[in-house]
């Protein structure tokens, strides 16, 4: 654990040890997000499109499928859900 | 000769562009998508969305897909993110605020929209909504 210190422009360096430690590069893109009073840094390596893109795997069977058909699917189920809760 | 910044392409970007980057199942629309959002990555473009088209596409992802929160929250919240990625109705920060919470309770994106708003303007929620009511009475 090493400690840092936000500079007058709001900028932070990060140890050197801890880039090596997760391989981290210059160029690298992180994420940066709080959670319960602490920053989280997440590594999204060198492209944030290159990492989500195909990252959602879907049933065979629903590949494929017409946005508008999707769509009017959910649109259904939404409505079956609704009429199931009573709301 | 000085070169001249070209002008920013804009682009409004519908649901399905997201979804097809997401789960590229249509090799064609996947390749379009990834161009798109790899232009606004580079600062080449900017992308406005829609609260609508996040909340369709919320709801597609989630009941057609049956995909779950916990993984398609944060690959959406990732794409938000982008420098230049630009919400229509809301100021960025908030909408990533919303869509953090859904992962916690099972609510609506709707839902978690309400009560964002009621609390962070001070507002009464009127809803019949039992559930969503014993969730704003407990948050405040």
């Amino acid at each position: 654990m090493l400690i840092t210190t936000i500079s007058s422009q709001n900028q932070i360096t990060l140890p050197k040890a801890i880039l090596t430690c997760l391989g981290l590069n210059s160029g690298d893109k992180l994420l940066v997000r709080t959670e319960e009073n602490q920053i989280i840094l997440e590594s999204l390596g060198k492209s944030v499109v290159d990492q989500v893109a195909g990252s959602l795997k879907v049933a065979a069977h629903k590949r494929g499928v017409s946005y508008r058909k999707a769509l009017k699917t959910t649109k259904r189920l939404a409505v079956q859900e609704l009429i199931k809760n009573d709301l | 000769m000085t070169s001249r910044k070209q002008p920013q392409k804009q682009y409004l970007i519908d649901t399905n562009y997201f979804l097809r980057l997401l789960i590229a199942d249509v090799p064609e629309q996947f390749r379009s998508a990834q161009k798109l959002f790899r232009e606004i990555e580079e600062g080449r473009a900017i992308g406005w969305v829609s609260l609508l088209v996040i909340n369709e596409l919320f709801w597609v992802l989630e009941h057609f897909y049956q995909q779950k929160r916990s993984l398609f929250v944060p690959q959406l919240i990732k794409l938000l993110a982008l420098k230049n990625i630009k919400v229509l109705e809301v100021k960025k920060a908030k909408l990533i605020t919303v869509l953090e919470a859904t992962l916690k309770k099972k609510l609506d994106l709707t839902d978690w929209y309400l009560l964002f708003w009621a609390r962070e303007e001070k507002l009464v929620l009127a809803s019949f909504d039992k559930e969503l009511q014993s969730y704003f009475k407990a948050k405040n």
